[in-house]
C-alpha cells in the first residue's frame, strides 16, 4: 500500500477513527489493531511475505527471552548467531543471492572456467533491509543488556511490524520505540497536529519534488549519452532532489503518521543539503541507518579509538556496507566508496566532527554548503546509473562541457512548464529547509496557512495520475 | 481530540473551498479557450454548419488536411480528430458537435482494424479533454458510464471539480493557466483542426501483411446511430498503413480503404503514420472519392 494513494487515505482514517474512538484508554487492544493494520498494509502489497515478517519476529522475540535468561557467554552468543543468521540470512538470500551467483560466475568465466549456475527469480520482499535491522538491534541489545526483553509478543511483533515505518523506515531502535507499546497513550493535541503537518511537508516532497523532478530524471539517466553537459548536470541535481523528497518525504509521512497514534519516531533526515562537509552531511541523512552502523558495526570494530590506519578500514567498511545495504549492485558499493574517499581526509584531519549542532550560516559557509552539495552530486551518479560503465559515461560526458543546450529543460511548454514546476518547488523546500535550519529546529513547521498553501501546491502540482513508488522500497 | 476534530474540519473546510475554487477556475478557463479541440471547437469554430467533418486519432489527425480537401472538393469540413483516442472518443466527439448545435452533411470516421476489432467500450487516456464540458449531460454519462477505478476523478468532477483537475494537473490545471494568458492557443492543430507530423522518412521495414478485422467496437454502432438520428451520412475511412492491407469480411456501408494505397517508405514517419508527402497523397486520394460521390 503506497502513502500516496486513495487506499492509504481509507485505510489510515479507518485505523485512526478505530483507535481512537473506539479502543480509546485501552492499549492492549490498540496494540492488537496496530499489528493487524501493520500486517494488512504489508500484505496489501504481497502477503506471502508476512511469513518473513513472522519469522523475524518470533525468532527475536524468543531468542531475546533466551539471551536473557541465560548467564553463560557461549550459549548467549549462540543464541545471537541464531537471530543474526536466521535474519541476515533470509536478507542475504532474498537480496543478495543472485548478486553473488553472478558474481562469483563472472570471476570464474574471467579465469576461462565456465560454470553454469542459474539465478533464481527472487522477489524482494519489500522493506526487508528496514525491518531486518530493526528487530536485529532489539537481539543486539538485549544481548549487550542494554535492554530488558519484552514479555509481551503482541507489542514486540507490533514493534516489528509498526506500519508508519515499516517498509522505508526510519530504522527504530527496540530502546526507543518498544517501550512506546506498552505506555498509556492519550490523545494529544499539539502531537496530532504536528503530525499531521509533517505528514503534509512529506507528501509535498514526495508527490511535487520527487516525483515531477522522477520525469527528468528517468529520461536523462535512461538515455544519458543524448544529452549534453548542462542537461546532465542538472539531471544529476535533479536526482538528488528527487531521492531526497523521495525518502525523507516517506520518513516525514512515517513520523507524521506515528505521531497520530501517540507514538515518537526518530528524526530520519535533518537539511542534509544544508551540510557543510560530508561528515556532516551523513549526520542529516539517513540518520536511522547512520547511527545503526555507527553503534552496532563501527564501535565494535573499535570506532575512533583504535589507531588512525584502523580507523580508516572502519571508515571504509561502514561506507562499503552501507553502500552494499541499499542494493545488490556495484554501483552502491562504488557510492559508499566515494563517501569513504571524502569522508577520510576529513577524519585524517581530525575536521570530521565540525559543525556539529550547528544552526548558522556564515556568508562563507554558503560556499561550504554548495561544495558538500556538489560532491554529493557526483556520488549520486553512481547511486542511480544501472551500471558503473553508465555512470562512468555519465561522469566522462557531463565535464566534457561541449554541450550547454537545455533541450529536455525546455523541449515543449509541457517540459517548460514542468521544469519551472522541479525549480520552484526546489526552492520552496530550500527556503523552508534554511528557515528551520537557522531557528534550531529538527523539521520544518509548517503553519496554518502554510499547511494549506502546501495542500493546494499538492492537489494540483503532484504526480497522481501515474503514481511513483517510493525509491526505498527497493531497499 | 474534540478540539482536534474541530479544527482539523474548519481547516479542511476551508481548504476544501479553495481547492472548488481553483478546480472551477481551471475547468472555466480551459472551457473558454482553444486549448484542446472540444473547446476549439466551442469557442473558436464559429460555423454552424459543414460539408463534412473528420473524426479520428491521431492517424485522422495527421493523415487528413481538411484545408486541401476543401480546395479540391469544394466543400468544407474540419477535422475534429485527437491523438491517442479510442472510438469512444470519437462517439464522445460527435455528441459534442451535436450538442454545440452544429451540423455537418458527412461524418469521415477514420479506423484502425485493431480499434474495430476491440469489443470492450473503454474509454482513451485523453478524454480528460472534455472535462470542461462536465456540465453537459452526454459528457457526464459518458464518464459515468465508462470511467474505471475507485476514485472516479472525471465522474466527481462534476460537482468536486478538484478532483479531475487535480488528478490531471498536468494535462488540465497548467493548459488553463497558460490559456489564461494565450486564450487563442491551440494544442498543436491549425484553424481547421489539422496536425502535420515532421517531414521524415520510416527508417524500418517489415513484411507485407493481409491484416483481417471484424468490426466489433461497440462505439461504431453507436456512432452510427448517432449520425443516422442527425441525417448525418457515415464515411468510414481505412487510412495508409505501411505495407499492410487490412480488410473486413463484415459489411460497412461507404467504407473506403485506403489501407495500402501508399506504397514505399517515403510516405510514413512510422508504420502508422504518414509524413508529409504521403499525407498530401492519401488526403488526395480520399478528397477525390468524397468529390465523386
Amino acid at each position: 500500500m503506497l502513502f500516496n494513494s486513495a487506499t492509504f487515505l481509507i485505510f489510515f482514517a479507518s485505523v485512526f477513527a478505530i483507535y481512537w474512538f473506539v479502543f480509546n484508554h485501552k492499549k492492549h487492544y490498540q496494540n492488537i489493531l496496530l499489528l493487524i493494520a501493520s500486517y494488512v498494509f504489508y500484505g496489501w502489497w504481497d502477503w506471502r511475505f508476512l511469513s518473513l515478517i513472522l519469522l523475524s519476529t518470533v525468532v527475536d522475540f524468543y531468542v531475546g527471552t533466551w539471551i536473557s535468561n541465560s548467564q553463560v557467554v557461549k550459549r548467549r552468543k549462540f543464541l545471537l548467531g541464531i537471530s543474526l543468521g536466521i535474519n541476515l540470512g533470509l536478507l542475504g538470500f532474498f537480496k543478495y543471492y543472485n548478486f553473488f551467483i553472478d558474481n562469483w560466475i563472472e570471476a570464474w568465466s574471467s579465469l576461462g572456467v565456465t560454470m553454469h549456475a542459474s539465478s533464481l527469480r527472487i522477489i524482494l520482499p519489500v522493506g526487508i533491509s528496514f525491518y531486518t535491522f530493526q528487530t536485529l538491534s532489539y537481539t543486539i541489545d538485549v544481548y549487550r543488556k542494554k535492554i530488558e526483553p519484552t514479555k509481551h509478543f503482541i507489542n514486540f511483533a507490533t514493534f516489528v511490524a509498526f506500519f508508519p515505518q515499516l517498509v522505508a523506515g526510519p530504522i527504530e531502535r527496540a530502546a526507543n520505540l518498544l517501550p512506546q507499546f506498552s505506555a498509556k497513550r492519550m490523545f494529544n493535541y499539539s502531537q496530532a497536529t504536528s503530525g499531521l503537518k509533517l505528514m503534509i511537508w512529506g507528501f509535498f516532497k514526495k508527490v511535487v519534488i520527487a516525483d515531477n523532478c522522477a520525469f527528468f530524471v528517468n529520461q536523462i539517466f535512461e538515455n544519458s549519452h543524448a544529452y549534453g553537459s548542462t542537461e546532465l548536470a542538472l539531471g544529476t541535481v535533479l536526482f538528488a532532489f528527487q531521492i531526497y523528497g523521495d525518502f525523507s518525504g516517506y520518513s516525514d509521512i512515517a513520523i507524521g503518521t506515528a505521531r497520530l497514534f501517540g507514538f515518537d519516531l526518530m528524526t530520519n533526515f535533518k537539511f542534509p543539503y544544508l551540510s557543510k562537509n560530508i561528515a556532516d552531511f551523513w549526520r542529516r541523512w539517513h540518520i536511522s541507518l547512520s547511527t545503526w552502523f555507527r553503534d552496532y558495526l563501527y564501535i565494535p570494530l573499535g570506532g575512533s579509538r583504535v589507531s588512525i590506519k584502523k580507523q580508516v578500514r572502519n571508515v571504509f567498511i561502514i561506507f562499503l556496507v552501507s553502500g552494499f545495504w541499499h542494493g545488490a549492485n556495484w554501483t552502491f558499493i562504488v557510492w559508499g566508496g566515494f563517501h569513504a574517499i571524502l569522508f577520510i581526509p576529513l577524519l585524517l584531519q581530525s575536521k570530521n566532527r565540525r559543525h556539529l549542532h550547528e544552526n548558522k550560516i556564515r556568508t562563507i559557509e554558503i560556499l561550504k554548503i554548495f561544495s558538500t552539495f556538489v560532491l554529493v552530486c557526483l556520488a549520486w551518479i553512481y547511486f542511480r546509473a544501472d551500471s558503473i560503465l553508465s555512470a562512468n559515461d555519465y561522469m566522462i560526458n557531463m565535464f566534457k562541457g561541449n554541450d550547454f543546450s537545455m533541450g529536455v529543460f525546455i523541449k515543449s511548454p509541457k517540459y517548460l512548464l514542468l521544469t519551472l514546476i522541479c525549480f520552484s518547488s526546489i526552492i520552496l523546500l530550500l527556503f523552508e529547509e534554511v528557515r528551520a535550519y537557522l531557528k534550531g529546529d529538527n523539521e520544518v513547521l509548517l503553519s496554518k496557512t502554510g499547511s494549506a498553501f502546501y495542500i493546494l501546491l499538492i492537489m494540483f502540482m503532484g504526480v497522481f495520475k501515474n503514481p511513483i513508488e517510493f525509491i526505498y522500497f527497493q531497499f | 481530540m474534540r478540539l482536534f476534530l474541530i479544527n482539523i474540519i474548519k481547516f479542511g473546510l476551508i481548504v476544501f473551498l479553495l481547492a472548488q475554487l481553483f478546480g472551477f477556475g481551471s475547468l472555466y478557463l480551459l472551457r473558454k479557450s482553444a486549448f484542446y479541440k472540444p473547446s476549439f471547437l466551442a469557442n473558436q469554430v464559429i460555423d454552424k454548419e459543414f460539408d463534412y467533418i473528420i473524426l479520428g486519432s491521431s492517424t485522422g489527425l495527421t493523415t487528413l488536411n481538411s484545408l486541401q480537401i476543401d480546395s479540391i472538393t469544394g466543400l468544407s469540413g474540419i477535422n475534429l480528430s485527437m491523438d491517442d483516442t479510442s472510438m469512444g472518443s470519437h462517439y464522445l466527439m460527435l455528441e459534442h458537435f451535436f450538442g454545440l448545435q452544429k451540423k455537418t452533411r458527412y461524418c469521415v470516421l477514420t479506423i484502425s482494424d485493431f480499434n474495430m476489432d476491440k469489443e470492450n467500450s473503454e474509454m482513451s487516456g485523453n478524454d480528460y479533454r472534455f472535462l470542461p464540458f462536465i456540465s453537459e449531460s452526454y459528457v457526464y454519462d459518458y464518464y459515468k458510464t465508462y470511467e474505471k477505478g475507485f476514485i472516479k476523478p472525471l465522474v466527481h468532477s462534476k460537482y468536486f471539480p478538484l478532483l479531475g483537475v487535480g488528478y490531471y494537473n498536468a494535462e488540465i490545471f497548467y493548459p488553463s493557466i497558460m490559456s489564461l494568458f494565450q486564450r487563442e492557443k491551440r494544442n498543436r492543430f491549425d484553424n481547421k483542426g489539422n496536425y502535420k507530423f515532421p517531414n521524415t522518412n520510416l527508417n524500418i521495414d517489415r513484411e507485407f501483411k493481409d491484416v483481417s478485422f471484424d468490426v466489433k467496437n461497440p462505439f461504431f454502432e453507436k456512432i452510427k446511430s448517432l449520425c443516422e438520428q442527425n441525417n448525418v451520412e457515415l464515411i468510414v475511412y481505412q487510412p495508409p498503413i505501411f505495407k499492410r492491407r487490412s480488410y473486413t469480411l463484415d459489411s460497412i456501408k461507404n467504407f473506403i480503404n485506403h489501407s495500402n494505397i501508399l506504397k514505399g517508405k517515403q510516405y510514413f514517419v512510422d508504420f502508422l503514420h504518414v509524413n508529409e508527402e504521403g499525407r498530401e497523397k492519401a488526403t488526395e486520394a480520399l478528397a477525390n472519392v468524397l468529390k465523386s460521390i
